[in-house]
């Protein structure tokens, strides 16, 4: 009987949370199919008929479409090299000794405390001078020194490279960096996929970083266009939500495909 | 799965070589040899981009290009750009309430001197429109084609109701004095009905009834009129007589077609693009009214940067925009916005009047406003002190005491401008 | 001349794999900070000329009541953030773990959607939900006739908090359990046998051998959670409109960095701020790290 009961405050409670998540993004994706007016009044449950029409209008504001593609070029790239090279980092301070390790390590994290609020005005500068304003390479070359992705790599490294897989390669004659590219990488696959969502994530919505270096409208990002929608007089809420929505779609797709990586290679884990 | 995750990266190369491709640059158009000027304005908001067209049909060597940049981002961005000196845009507008800041600072060209002389169109500009674009050593900086002229904008059925008419000048001897304005207010409370949809609506009118700007001669001023505005607002939020939300919320937007508010107390773009867009079974049933004190709010500010190497094909924008009766007149006919120039204006008045409004013309009304005298009351510190004030406000609404209140204004004030001084 | 041995040897391959970050760093990340370094030495309002001031900035800061308020206000946030989203990620690692739930993956991938969407979208969207007495969801609890609604949910500052609190919890939890189950696959399962044949019980196996041997994922959370807690700014600043109201319940730190940067032009000031709060992020982290670390060899 116990058990029974605590089978089903589980369930009940795992079923809460689930609704929790989901109804947020729901209310979300039926606004936009809702005229700026009705989103305001009342609580839609339902998908509604304005959506057409807000796209449209959306349309006639900014092309969302070429928001989409700065985007999208922006964070691949970004993507892949905090992928790549904070493994390669991680791997560095993982599994080598050597002077100094301490003091970088500790400069990697405190490098994340810095509050970016004011820090965009040097940023600005410091991209003037290197003649990279108004490109993307700002957001895309930093990728290199993502230290949240080296943090996270670097204690999942530990735990998953066995050092004897590592003696065996050396056995047979490879290189350090063989070594890196061809066994401690594939071990490490979950991890890069959990840091990749991450990072494509915090990318993806990247907002005053774009907005202070970009100066042609045709190369703003989607945040920057949502937040133009907003208006300087009244905001076409509708026009707004579907934005948001198809801001959305793009990180709903890499996560699905992601994500059975992470579920995929943590319950290996658990198998083995 | 294997093949999954190699699609996917897949995907992510070939976006970093299109990356490469587009970071490389687009070849920059050259305009060696070409006579076309292009310039760079960024603006606010959209409406300026209506302007493009008839501009760049007359002027066939200069292209203009706006950027539209999130209202709140506008500071931020224009600050990173002026302190490097590269990539400053040609004209760049920012808000009424932040445009002083912009004027002092010395950022935009003395408009009075060769080649622009605006002071030869001064008199065709409305006095308070122009006062706010004009420094204080007397220098003409900015320039905007609308003018905000405060108005109550209200529902003549609920007018008729309360008051046995809708006629404009009987509400606003109505709604005269702080006294009058709560009897009217209890009075429709008893039946549900809000006077006013929030009391911000009536500090800019307050704020403008002060004879005395914020800070004078580096002290700290609080007008006697925003004083009695404190107990005013008290009253409203405390007793329900508005919406009880802030101003620009969905809900008080949606007001437009409530059965149970009697009036916006906003300047013409209230009008514009609050009443006018949303009014949907009830229009007909609106109408304007002059405010007990005249006061202008609002509006956008546009200047050309101190330091532009386009000066002529600016200000030959800059006079379409602002200085421009046929552009002006119909940008008007376009938006309904109530614009800059005196003669437009009159001209407006005099064609058939607006629907929403059963029939009344607006510009009647504002007319008449904007030919009143105003005082000169801006202050580079204002936008920071509006809000500071309108936080002390709710603070003494919500119960504490008035001069805790004040304390607490006091206390922002100097956190945010600790050179002004504060008794 | 110390001989390079083998081993040696191979550890300098340590520098080469993490030069392309210090160096990409170097050049990125370096010259904003001793700019802003810099900066709070001076006084600047964004369009004359920067003076010097030396210490001018940091002697007002160590006397702004107002910092020390939004200190508190991001704190409280924080923490009631942070320890349900704690508690949530381990209660799911546990029922994941031990108990036999079908579509487990499902659900967690779901309950990592949260994570995905901007803050400021939410934070609109919450807003629009909330703010007013003819609210969508005052709408509703009024028709459920629910006593006390409508309810002012932004008039209240502690309400106000709570809100912001909860927003940043359905953020965060899918993805503290993600990473907390990461850590947790990778416990040997022979520990968990030995633990059955002893006669633990399911929560006396949780609480002894699983909890201490995540031990890292833990601290790796805390400190990650800390630094991100401390710099809040995307949801309450929508939520507010950047006001902080209602009595600045809502103005966390960097809200208020930002507001004395970009809004004041006090660009000396804010950075001075920044720099504070820098300090008291390290210093923080730091502290927690210490702790938890002692902890940790208690175990073993």
């Amino acid at each position: 009987m116990k058990y029974y009961i605590s089978k089903v405050l589980t369930a009940f409670l795992l079923l809460c949370l689930l609704i929790i998540s989901i109804v947020p993004f729901y209310l979300v994706m039926v606004n936009s199919t809702y005229d700026s007016v009705k989103i305001v009044t009342q609580l839609n449950l339902l998908p509604g008929l304005s959506g057409w029409k807000n796209y449209k209008a959306l349309q006639q504001h900014t092309n969302i479409w070429l928001g989409f593609r700065n985007s999208l070029l922006i964070t691949a790239p970004f993507v892949l090299l905090s992928g790549y090279f904070g493994a390669l980092t991680a791997f560095g301070f993982a599994k080598y000794e050597f002077k100094a390790k301490r003091i970088l390590f500790s400069i990697v994290l405190a490098s994340l405390m810095l509050p970016t609020q004011l820090s965009i005005i040097g940023f600005y500068f410091l991209n003037l001078k290197l003649g990279l304003i108004n490109t993307f390479w700002p957001f895309i070359i930093p990728g290199i020194a993502n230290a949240s992705a080296v943090f996270f790599l670097h204690g999942m490294i530990q735990q998953s490279v066995p050092d004897s897989m590592m003696e065996a390669a050396r056995m047979e004659g490879c290189t350090e960096f063989r070594i890196f590219n061809q066994i401690v990488m594939p071990c490490i696959i979950p991890g890069i996929a959990t840091i990749s969502i991450f990072n494509f994530v915090s990318s993806w919505n990247n907002y005053m970083g774009p907005l202070i270096i970009l100066s042609e409208a045709k190369k703003f990002t989607m945040p920057i266009l949502i937040a133009t929608i907003k208006g300087v007089y009244l905001s076409n809420y509708g026009a707004m939500y579907m934005a948001i929505f198809i801001s959305i779609i793009p990180i709903i797709l890499i996560y699905s495909v992601l994500s059975r990586y992470i579920i995929h290679g943590l319950t290996i884990g658990a198998e083995k | 799965m294997r093949k999954n995750l190699r699609i996917t990266l897949a995907l992510f190369v070939m976006l970093t070589i299109t990356s490469l491709m587009f970071a490389a640059g687009q070849p920059e158009k050259t305009t060696a040899g070409s006579s076309v000027t292009t310039l760079e304005v960024w603006s606010r908001g959209e409406e300026l981009k209506q302007f493009v067209p008839g501009f760049e049909s007359e002027h066939p060597t200069i292209k203009v290009n706006v950027t539209v940049i999130p209202d709140a981002d506008m500071t931020p961005k224009l600050i990173t750009v002026i302190a490097s000196g590269k990539g400053v845009p040609d004209l760049f507008m920012q808000e009424a309430s932040y445009i002083t800041y912009l004027v002092e600072a010395d950022l935009y060209t003395d408009l009075r001197q060769a080649p622009f002389n605006v002071e030869a169109y001064s008199n065709q500009i409305w006095p308070a429109t122009l006062s706010v674009g004009t420094d204080s050593t007397g220098a003409v900086r900015a320039l905007t084609w609308q003018s905000c002229p405060g108005s109550i904008i209200y529902r003549r059925d609920i007018a008729q109701k309360y008051f046995g008419t809708d006629e404009p000048a009987r509400i606003t001897d109505q709604l005269s004095t702080d006294a009058k304005f709560l009897t009217v207010a209890e009075r429709m409370k008893q039946d549900g009905v809000r006077i006013v949809s929030s009391f911000k609506d009536l500090f800019d009118m307050k704020v403008a009834a002060r004879t005395k700007p914020w800070v004078v001669e580096g002290k700290l001023v609080i007008d006697s009129a925003l004083l009695a505005y404190m107990d005013m607002a008290k009253n409203i939020i405390g007793k329900g007589y508005d919406l009880g939300v802030d101003q620009w919320t969905p809900e008080w937007i949606a007001a437009v077609e409530a059965d149970d508010m009697f009036s916006y107390v906003l300047p013409s773009w209230g009008y514009q693009y609050v009443v006018k867009p949303g009014a949907n079974t009830t229009s007909g049933k609106w109408a304007i009214a002059a405010p007990p004190v005249p006061y202008i709010s609002g509006g956008s500010y546009m200047g050309i940067y101190k330091g532009t190497q386009k000066k002529e094909a600016a200000w030959e924008f800059l006079k379409y925009v602002t200085l421009n009766e046929e552009s002006q007149y119909a940008y008007a006919k376009a938006s309904g916005d109530y614009v800059s120039l005196k003669a437009v204006n009159e001209r407006l008045a005099k064609e058939k009047g607006e629907a929403v409004l059963g029939g009344q013309n607006p510009y009647e009304i504002y007319n008449v406003e904007m030919a009143g005298s105003f005082n000169k009351l801006n202050t580079i510190y204002d936008s920071q002190l509006n809000n500071a004030f309108i936080s002390a406000v709710k603070a003494y609404a919500e119960g504490k005491s008035k001069e805790q209140a004040l304390n607490q204004f006091k206390a922002d004030v100097l956190n945010a401008f600790p050179e002004i001084i504060v008794e | 001349m110390k001989q390079l041995t083998g081993e040696n040897k191979r550890n300098i391959w340590g520098y080469v794999f993490i030069a392309p970050f210090f160096i990409t760093f170097i050049i990125f990340n370096l010259y904003p900070i001793f700019y802003t370094f810099q900066l709070s030495l001076q006084r600047w309002d964004g369009f004359h000329q920067a003076q010097s001031v030396g210490s001018a900035n940091w002697k007002r800061l160590f006397q702004d009541e107002t910092f020390l308020l939004t200190l508190c206000n991001t704190l409280r946030i924080w923490l009631v953030d942070f320890i349900p989203q704690l508690g949530t990620a381990l209660f799911l690692a546990m029922i994941f773990t031990f108990g036999r739930i079908r579509g487990m993956g499902i659900l967690r991938a779901i309950y990592y959607l949260p994570n995905l969407i901007t803050a400021a979208s939410i934070g609109l969207l919450f807003n629009l939900l909330l703010n007013g007495d003819k609210a969508p969801i005052n709408q509703l609890l009024t028709g459920m006739h629910v006593p006390g609604a409508p309810f002012a949910f932004f008039k209240n500052g502690l309400l106000a908090q709570l809100i912001a609190s909860y927003i940043l919890w359905w953020m965060w939890f899918g993805y503290t359990t993600v990473i907390v189950m990461a850590g947790v696959t990778s416990i040997d399962p022979c520990l968990y046998e030995a633990a059955e044949l002893d006669g633990a019980t399911k929560a006396q196996t949780f609480l002894r051998i699983t909890l201490p041997l995540i031990r890292p994922t833990m601290i790796y959370l805390t400190i990650t959670s800390i630094i991100g807690g401390m710099q809040i700014f995307d949801v309450p600043s929508t939520l507010t409109n950047i006001s902080g109201d209602p009595q600045k319940a809502l103005l966390t730190s960097s809200m208020y960095v930002y507001n004395q940067g970009f809004k004041n032009n006090s660009f000396g000031y804010a950075s001075a701020l920044s720099v504070a709060l820098f300090l008291l992020i390290a210093g923080f982290s730091f502290i927690s790290l210490k702790t938890l670390k002692k902890r940790e060899t208690t175990y073993q």
